[in-house]
């Protein structure tokens, strides 16, 4: 494999073709492979920054009778120790929608409830005195019993991690939707299946960096650190720390090393080094390293689905109920429970099937607190439904191709509402399963899969179909609020994002926005976007990401989550290219003594549309517009600086039956993998692999084909590699890279990938998400595939990942 | 992860450092390659108060040929013995099993002297020293001690060295080109401690093995040859069936142990899975050392 860090684009758009679409090679590329990147390690906002080392618990459950930290703060270069006892009357509990939340704050109190919890912060010159100190701090604890399995936490017996709450189970919804009691009654067939999911992180080469500054003088809170949105968190972030939204400031640099949803939840850590600096007296900085990183920040849920479907002989889905329990560890921690609500308008997937029932219930466990992990509870959605289906082809002997084929959603039922509220604009879902089906070359498949077989081999196919959701709406959360909760006052809805661009008096433009990439190249299809409106090239637009909710424009759903800057940015960076272009016309018809609908932008000039001869560069009217602003008529104020915001208009608050259009957008995605159990080794070897999306459209293919790569990587780990593995004490057994097997791109798989391009109705530009879908698709068609690959010998295995350990377990089993 | 504070001391010759280390004695590292004592000093699993850097002494890095062996320094790298054609002509073996220790860069970094000393039972080239019948020099102020492979290895993470000894030179006799070798580890991920690690070197005369050496890393504490194993092919004929019959005979003599990677029974399974393998690959490429 050669790097290629030409910095021309592989095509090059002629006068007729648009930068949108085409493979331009990623502009962050050039700095971000020479090691010049501008990441947190960087930054140096301040003087006089000191520096945190943290304090966890050895104890997945204790109560914390004493600490005496006088030693520690003894140690020349250590300025202050910070313990919970400073922070009670310093912070409120983090808001969050839960029946039974228990307080969360940024770090323990009077319990520890996770191995890896914060129990104190060294504040001190630098790094390695910060952790010196931390060896002399004494903390007596009184260890308590834990509870780490789901279905045991949740039972009347378990140990409580939040006393006064009187139990583990932070929400628990039951909603039914058509008629699906009278379903399962009429059905021929009702297939029933437990499936379980596996606790594992996402693995960000850069880890979590915070620079928190208290300023005491205004009670407000500066705070650099890389943070990926939603910026609804802004929200609870301000109401912990006890201060006015305009007086908490969230800065990200330019370059974060990826995210993946882990660094939504870093934002209890900006907390508690805020706080550390608030006791300090200064800046305070904090890097966690990698053993933090697997012990004290996030993770996706662990999950157990009790799934029920009801059906009639010839394979009509009539029914689903699912029965979902997920451990969200020791805190409830928004953006949870999105887990169990991120999904409400996609429940039914791609399918027909009207009646649903959503048993959905959120535990805590003495784990560490979960949150968003790539394809945020798709993954464990489209595993158990997936595996579902499969089971009712293999009970009523029908191809699992032909099940499908006969529940998924016809062109026709577009635009189609889901029985949970969900909105799916337009889209040809057989189309893109037969473009696979023919890739794959399916029926010359099952052949070669049948003489293989024949020659003993363990071979098997598996397919699987997603709906993606992307750019979630900002209101699904509110599915959970309580009936008398004095939210249903205050509906949420939309899914938002700013963009502002200014043309200087040289006619360079800027592209500013708030949306805190971590590495999908924001800066590459915002100058595509640009490039296209002006008719110029990319090259010469700066694009400034990162974040700054002091100085720029933004809305509480601004990041880079949902897979959503192709439905949400790009869209508010044409239409600030549109404000501007509209102002220029203006001034440009009122210079040229013409109208302004006589004008079109074309090659960077304001031509005229009868006249070519008659035009004005666009340099040459931003020089007008700001240095002889005297001659421009008054109705056209000075400046040439655009902000435009965009809200996906169909993500609705929602509604009087408890439905909810949880995401604006929805891609839709066919995997087919072909797998072997190598009979000596019992490892999994990925034969063949093929993907078949409609994503709408493209913005740049190239970008498209990484995030598909990535999300297949991370649904290899996922399925064969990952898990974080706590014993019965809470204790983690996974804590360094040694025990927790993050596989890397020599685990990495061929993919032969295609595309149908229906551009989304809802959005100017067409693009629905792509990020996240890989992550989806990839568990439940690898778990099917080796499925299939053990009917011959009657076994099955539901629960991740599937190790060769566990294969050998189950085939010597079946000899038996 | 930071560590906390020690001496470091960058002595340019030999005698130097080994009068500091005698001076210093347990409180005292030698730092080389450093893959596998700097994680552990960042967690601070070990405090040492200095260290001592054999980096800048000429003359500790070489592959050479002396009569019947190969002659290699302490601080030579694992990526040297991997692109040595010395060792490909004389020992292959034991490049293969440098090259499937972890990733490149650490194969740039860490060193054959430091692998041996810290004797982890999932390294490979432990492995490869017993099959190969080599020796280890240690050097103190006292003078040079030489270790047999299977004198050297006490268990997990010690050997044979005293406190003020530094592991100087590994000693490989040239493996006869008539021989069948092989080398395999078997892992859960690219570049991770194998679960598993196999070596065997094998000599056959007249249609009979005259020469097995057999050795299986990564699941007893210490890491041995089967000289059981080894006896009971002396003298047969090589075929599929003994091959089949030796790797199971083989699992006789491990003792694995289930935890998160893998239960004990699929260790076990695979001991005989690798090992067959192993003896299966050697017989094939009989006579092809140094091609």
């Amino acid at each position: 494999m050669s790097i290629d860090i030409q910095s021309k684009p592989t095509e090059t758009p002629s006068k007729d073709k648009k930068w949108v679409g085409s493979k331009l090679n990623r502009l962050e590329d050039k700095r971000l492979i020479r090691g010049k990147g501008n990441y947190m390690e960087d930054l140096k906002p301040l003087p006089n920054i000191h520096h945190a080392a943290i304090l966890r618990s050895p104890h997945g459950h204790a109560r914390i009778k004493k600490i005496d930290y006088t030693k520690a703060i003894d140690i020349p270069g250590v300025r202050s120790v910070l313990v919970g006892d400073d922070i009670r009357d310093w912070v409120k509990p983090f808001p969050v929608v839960a029946d039974n939340p228990g307080k969360y704050f940024p770090m323990a109190i009077d319990k520890v409830r996770y191995v890896g919890e914060p129990v104190a912060v060294v504040i001190a010159e630098n790094q390695y005195v910060a952790e010196d100190a931390l060896d002399l701090i004494n903390v007596e604890y009184e260890a308590l019993s834990a509870t780490v399995n789901i279905e045991e936490a949740i039972s009347e017996e378990a140990p409580l991690l939040h006393e006064e709450e009187g139990t583990n189970v932070a929400i628990q919804r039951n909603t039914k939707f058509g008629n699906v009691d009278e379903a399962f009654e009429e059905a021929d067939t009702v297939v029933k299946e437990r499936v379980v999911f596996n606790r594992f992180t996402c693995m960000p080469l850069e880890t979590y960096g915070v620079i928190g500054h208290w300023d005491s003088s205004n009670h407000a809170a500066n705070i650099w650190c890389n943070f990926q949105g939603p910026f609804s968190m802004h929200a609870v972030m301000a109401k912990a720390l006890g201060v006015v939204p305009n007086k908490l400031r969230i800065m990200v640099p330019s370059d974060v090393g990826g995210g993946f949803g882990i660094k939504i939840t870093i934002y209890p850590y900006s907390c508690l080094i805020t706080l550390a600096s608030r006791k300090a007296g200064v800046p305070v900085k904090w890097i966690e390293d990698r053993r933090e990183n697997l012990i004290g920040s996030s993770s996706g849920t662990d999950r157990v689905t009790y799934m029920e479907m009801a059906a009639k002989k010839d394979g009509t889905i009539t029914g689903v109920r699912y029965k979902i329990m997920d451990s969200v560890g020791a805190y409830i921690r928004p953006p949870e429970p999105g887990t169990i609500f991120r999904p409400y308008g996609n429940y039914s997937g791609p399918y027909k099937f009207r009646n649903v029932e959503l048993d959905l219930t959120a535990v805590m466990t003495n784990k560490v607190p979960t949150g968003p992990n790539r394809g945020y509870s798709c993954g464990q959605l489209y595993h158990a439904l997936e595996r579902t289906v499969d089971k009712l082809a293999h009970t009523l002997n029908i191809d699992p191709v032909d099940l499908r084929r006969k529940n998924i959603l016809e062109p026709s039922q577009f635009p189609y509402t889901t029985p949970t509220g969900g909105y799916y604009d337009v889209g040809d879902y057989p189309a893109v399963l037969n473009k696979l089906l023919k890739s794959a070359d399916y029926k010359q498949l099952l052949k070669k899969q049948e003489e293989m077989r024949k020659q003993g081999r363990h071979v098997g196919i598996g397919i699987s179909l997603a709906v993606d959701p992307a750019a979630s709406n900002m209101g699904y959360m509110d599915v959970g609020t309580p009936k008398d909760h004095s939210n249903k006052e205050r509906p949420k809805s939309g899914s938002s994002e700013a963009a502002t661009i200014t043309i200087d008096y040289g006619g360079g433009i800027t592209v500013t926005l708030n949306t805190a990439p971590q590495g999908q190249g924001h800066e590459t299809v915002a100058a595509q976007i640009v490039a296209d409106q002006f008719g110029c090239s990319p090259y010469d637009i700066l694009v400034t990401t990162g974040s700054d909710t002091g100085t720029r424009a933004w809305t509480i759903a601004s990041g880079a989550y949902s897979s959503r800057f192709s439905g949400t940015a790009a869209n508010a960076i044409l239409m600030a290219c549109e404000g501007l272009i509209v102002k220029m016309k203006k001034v440009a018809s009122h210079l040229m003594e013409c109208s302004t609908e006589n004008l079109d932008v074309i090659d960077g000039k304001v031509v005229h549309k009868e006249d070519a001869q008659l035009s004005m560069s666009l340099k040459k009217l931003a020089g007008i517009i700001h240095w002889n602003p005297t001659i421009l008529p008054d109705e056209i104020s000075n400046g040439l600086t655009h902000t435009s915001y965009f809200s996906l208009d169909s993500v609705k608050p929602v509604d009087e039956n408890g439905r909810v259009n949880s995401s604006g957008l929805y891609s839709f995605a066919v995997d087919l993998a072909l797998v072997e159990i190598d009979k000596k080794t019992f490892e999994l070897n990925i034969l063949k692999y093929y993907m078949a999306h409609d994503i709408g459209k493209s913005l740049n293919p190239q970008i498209v084909e990484g995030q598909l790569y990535g999300g297949m990587l991370h649904g290899l780990a996922n399925t064969l590699y990952e898990e974080m593995v706590y014993d019965k004490n809470g204790q983690i057994l996974t804590g360094t890279l040694m025990d927790y097997t993050c596989p890397t791109s020599a685990e990495s798989i061929d993919l032969e990938i295609d595309h149908l391009e229906t551009p989304s109705t809802l959005t100017p530009l067409g693009a629905r998400g792509t990020g996240e879908v890989a992550t989806m698709t990839v568990p439940a068609a690898l778990t099917n595939a080796v499925n299939d690959a053990l009917k011959p010998y009657n076994v099955v295995i539901n629960d991740l990942p599937i190790t060769p350990s566990k294969l050998f377990s189950i085939l010597k089993e079946a000899e038996k | 992860m930071k560590p906390s504070s020690f001496e470091m001391y960058t002595p340019n010759n030999i005698e130097d450092a080994l009068s500091l280390l005698d001076k210093h004695g347990d409180e005292a590292k030698i730092i080389t390659g450093g893959q596998s004592l700097v994680p552990t000093i960042n967690m601070r699993l070990a405090t040492p108060k200095s260290l001592i850097d054999l980096n800048r002494i000429d003359g500790l890095r070489y592959i050479k040929k002396e009569d019947n062996k190969i002659l290699i320094g302490g601080v030579t790298r694992h990526h040297d013995l991997e692109t040595s054609s010395l060792i490909k002509e004389h020992c292959p073996l034991l490049g293969l099993a440098a090259g499937c220790i972890g990733h490149l860069a650490i194969r740039y970094r860490g060193t054959i002297g430091g692998s041996l000393a810290h004797a982890d039972p999932a390294a490979t080239l432990p492995v490869a020293l017993l099959t190969l019948d080599g020796k280890v020099k240690t050097t103190s102020v006292n003078g040079v001690r030489e270790f047999d492979a299977e004198e050297f290895f006490y268990g997990i993470f010690t050997t044979a060295m005293e406190e003020n000894e530094i592991l100087t030179e590994v000693e490989i006799p040239i493996v006869p080109k008539e021989a069948g070798y092989s080398f395999s580890t078997l892992t859960r991920i690219h570049g991770d401690f194998p679960l598993l690690a196999v070596g065997v070197l094998m000599e056959v005369e007249e249609e009979k093995i005259v020469k097995a050496r057999l050795t299986v890393g990564g699941i007893n504490p210490l890491t041995e040859r089967i000289v059981d194993v080894e006896e009971m092919l002396i003298g047969k004929k090589p075929s599929d069936e003994l091959f089949y019959e030796a790797a199971q005979s083989s699992k006789d003599f491990m003792e694995p142990e289930s935890d998160i990677s893998a239960s004990a029974e699929y260790r076990l399974h695979m001991v005989g899975v690798y090992v067959e393998e192993a003896l299966k690959n050697a017989w094939q490429n009989i006579g092809k050392v140094g091609n």
